[in-house]
């Protein structure tokens, strides 16, 4: 008797391609499992499928100073103190109920009861606000650039958490409390797990739990259905998928493997209109592009240049035209609705010529100059655009691509001549708009140095008064413009495109906002 | 000395064997033209080096004059080959490319042949410490792949079509020294490189009048190759953002431009990238036919 293999060739072969062919299938049935017909589900368990164009760095309002992608899914999963009436402009109770302030220096809020914590991880009491602030303050954590003046804070009682300043600090509500400032994390969850699991498995208190993250594919998140704002959120499921190529993402979303996107390409954004399967949200940020100079070294340390750049760039035909109309163009940088808006009307929408040719003549160069814009990809068209204008007066000026760790370098070391970039604000106070640039101790000064601001602007920060604070920052507008140290374009708009059918997904001015809790499928 | 300069093929220092040279590159010339591909690619690359060279004087418009509101139009009368995302002409902002990939393109060349030769004639001829030296210098460089070490160089450089000049001949130098060393190995035991030492030549008159010509050939061939090469490595570099920049226009930073157009206007995409292949394409054929009509093997068959 001839011994027989116990599995022959030809059988090996057989259940080796059924092996490969079964996986193959199996891997195409789970990451194809959103290309399901969306009619095949309910209301409820239909998935949201979100594009963001890059992934977190973590999931840790704690570690983050500025990510972009971050903010656009924190929004989701943590609350903060206070919220934002966009509408009325004012602080509005989120995690806090009341809040008011003591004396100067100290502010008192009352936490909302009952808010749970994701993962089990038991109620919201004032010890999690104790222990997050105080823990950003002593370690110095990435998250305390928001902590102006915050000494720490103090639970007063189950519910009742003091929060005590160095000294006045009058954009505290608009910037330490809300959003970014104060998205409260368990303390409980952050000391078992450790601040390193915690940033990957973070808990917070917001609408969707995150249930997991695939790195460098997608984080999904899964309704928390102890969210305090019942019967929020509606969503069962949202995912965000990371896709940097902003073409890659607009055709993902045309063929059905997302649900929405934002920061589409402008040229693009009215042939989403047009189109009956999507829908278009399109509100002017309250960021702002444009142009920094380094004030201290050549050829921009001379004020009439920095003034004839003022005059020779066109703001309306920037944003009629490069825009498609996508954009308020506007000469000053306060947006809309802040403290001391409009910004005094230094200079025209439009371009001046005549008034930059004098400049130029006056500066001792009246056939123009050459320098070099420092951008970032994001931003080169538009440097190239103003490059074209500035050309009509003679200005020369060629554009040097990096990559945004290299301009953040470069800009911070002073070495450029002038840049193209946007301006994301986080918080809808003024002082974020003038302090922060315009005062010689911070990161966005490049050399302007002008004793008399340093002084008001810290005045004007230290005084609760609104209307006061309203004049004094259009009295600081009124001496800083004219300078020039930066030349504010435009505010682009922020443009969310979403599949029909989605609703409740409001349009904020604020950049990097993406708030699911009321979003819906119809 | 004229009998035993008459061995040397391709010796052209000498009165008595002038004729006999002339003949030897007239061949190739004759064979040359016989070969149609390469004949098209001749004058394809004689006519891009002439608009390259004309490009500001030729009755087109300023490639960087934006026309908003003219953006991503389609080709029309006023503008042959439309405009560009910014409402730029694409055809002059071509002929600015061709001028900027050209030129790099020839700089990088010389730079690669200037230093590879005399290193690969030193290593080769030389031989020992020297030789082991040189080359292995040589071997680490091309270790890497080519493409990698230019970004790397014109990363630390900074990013500039000086820059990426420099790197594209520096990552091109040890194609010429291998080439060149092989050349000198093989001369250098030729009789007539004995006899000229026997009459007392100095190893720099040797290398120079005996050695460095038998390298020509393979050389000239080597040089259309390399050529074909830069252009391709300079449009990379300047697609990803490296080489020229942006206004100035370039066929790499035109392809990276029209990137986000590939559905709305794909003849932004369509006409650098055409303009590339037929560039390198005619560089190719050339350089092919150079190889055929200046290598008496193939040229024979």
């Amino acid at each position: 008797m001839t011994r027989q293999p116990v599995v022959t060739r030809r059988q090996l072969l057989r259940v080796t391609g059924l092996a490969v062919g079964g996986g193959f299938v199996a891997q195409r049935l789970s990451t194809s499992r959103y290309a399901a017909p969306a009619f095949a589900q309910t209301a409820s368990t239909r998935p949201l499928r979100v594009a963001l164009p890059g992934e977190p760095s973590f999931m840790n309002p704690i570690l983050v100073a500025s990510d972009r992608n971050f903010a656009k899914v924190s929004w989701n999963v943590f609350d903060s103190l206070l919220g934002y009436d966009y509408g009325a402009r004012r602080s509005t109770p989120q995690l806090a109920t009341s809040w008011r302030q003591v004396d100067p220096t100290t502010w008192e809020f009352k936490l909302r009861e009952g808010v749970q914590f994701h993962r089990g991880y038991g109620e919201l009491t004032a010890a999690d606000v104790e222990f997050m602030v105080n823990y950003v303050v002593d370690n110095n954590k990435p998250l305390k650039f928001l902590y102006f003046f915050v000494k720490g804070a103090k639970a007063t009682g189950k519910y009742t958490v003091q929060y005590s300043l160095s000294q006045p600090f009058a954009p505290f509500l608009l910037t330490t409390v809300r959003d970014r400032g104060a998205m409260i994390v368990s303390k409980k969850a952050y000391q078992e797990m450790g601040e390193e699991a915690f940033s990957r498995t973070p808990v917070g208190t917001g609408p969707f739990e995150l249930s997991s993250w695939q790195e460098g594919t997608e984080i999904v998140l899964k309704r928390f259905a102890q969210y305090w704002q019942n019967p929020l959120p509606h969503l069962d499921e949202v995912s965000y998928r990371f896709i940097t190529d902003t073409v890659t993402r607009e055709s993902l979303l045309k063929t059905g493997e997302i649900d929405f996107m934002d920061n589409p390409d402008y040229k693009d954004v009215e042939r989403w209109r047009r189109d009956p399967g999507f829908a278009v949200t399109s509100v002017p940020s309250w960021g702002t592009d444009y142009m920094p100079f380094s004030v201290t070294t050549p050829p921009f340390d001379k004020k009439a240049l920095r003034q004839a750049v003022a005059f020779a760039v066109d703001r309306a035909s920037l944003a009629k035209s490069f825009f498609f109309g996508e954009a308020e163009a506007d000469p000053g940088p306060l947006p809309r609705g802040y403290l001391g808006y409009p910004s005094p009307a230094i200079y025209p929408l439009g371009a001046n010529t005549a008034k930059a040719k004098e400049l130029l003549s006056e500066a001792g160069v009246p056939n123009g100059f050459q320098t070099t814009a420092l951008t970032t990809a994001q931003f080169k068209p538009l440097a190239e655009v103003i490059s074209g204008q500035l050309a009509d007066v003679g200005i020369q000026m060629s554009v040097e691509v990096v990559d945004p760790g290299t301009f953040n370098a470069r800009t911070s070391s002073k070495k450029f001549e002038v840049a193209v970039v946007n301006l994301a604000f986080m918080t809808p106070d003024t002082d974020s708009t003038a302090y922060w640039f315009y005062h010689t101790d911070t990161v966005g000064n490049y050399g302007y140095d002008n004793p008399t601001i340093d002084k008001a602007l810290e005045d004007a920060r230290a005084t609760y008064d609104q209307q006061k604070r309203a004049a004094m920052y259009r009295s600081i507008l009124t001496t800083v413009l004219p300078d020039a140290p930066f030349v504010y374009l435009l505010h682009p708009n922020i443009i969310h495109i979403y599949r029909k059918g989605l609703q409740g997904v409001p349009g904020y001015p604020q950049e990097y906002a993406i708030d699911l809790r009321n979003a819906t499928w119809t | 000395m004229t009998p035993i300069a008459s061995v040397h093929p391709a010796h052209s220092a000498l009165p008595g064997d002038a004729r006999r040279v002339r003949s030897e590159w007239s061949l190739g010339w004759r064979h040359l033209r016989r070969n149609h591909l390469a004949m098209i690619g001749l004058v394809v690359v004689v006519f891009l080096a002439a608009v390259a060279l004309a490009g500001p004087d030729l009755p087109l418009p300023n490639p960087l004059t934006q026309h908003m509101g003219l953006q991503a139009a389609p080709p029309s009368a006023q503008h042959w080959l439309g405009t560009d995302s910014l409402g730029r002409d694409v055809l002059s902002r071509l002929v600015g490319g061709a001028r900027a990939s050209l030129s790099i393109a020839v700089g990088a060349v010389l730079v690669a042949v200037s230093l590879g030769v005399p290193l690969g004639l030193v290593a080769g001829y030389f031989g020992a410490w020297a030789d082991v030296a040189i080359m292995r210098w040589m071997d680490a460089m091309l270790s890497f792949p080519a493409l990698v070490l230019a970004i790397a160089l014109v990363a630390s450089l900074g990013a500039g079509p000086g820059s990426v000049l420099v790197a594209i001949g520096f990552v091109n130098i040890p194609v010429f020294a291998r080439l060149t060393r092989g050349a000198a190995l093989a001369a250098k035991t030729e009789s007539y490189v004995e006899a000229a030492r026997a009459l007392g030549a100095s190893d720099a008159r040797i290398i120079v009048r005996h050695v460095a010509p038998t390298a020509i050939a393979p050389v000239t061939v080597q040089i259309g190759a390399s050529f074909a090469v830069a252009i391709v490595v300079e449009a990379t570099l300047s697609f990803l953002g490296l080489g020229t920049q942006a206004p100035n226009p370039s066929w790499g930073v035109m392809l990276n431009d029209a990137r986000d157009y590939i559905t709305d206007a794909p003849w932004l995409v369509f006409f650098p990238a055409a303009t590339i292949s037929v560039t390198v394409l005619s560089v190719n054929f050339l350089a092919d036919g150079l190889r055929d009509a200046l290598d008496p093997h193939y040229r024979n068959e």
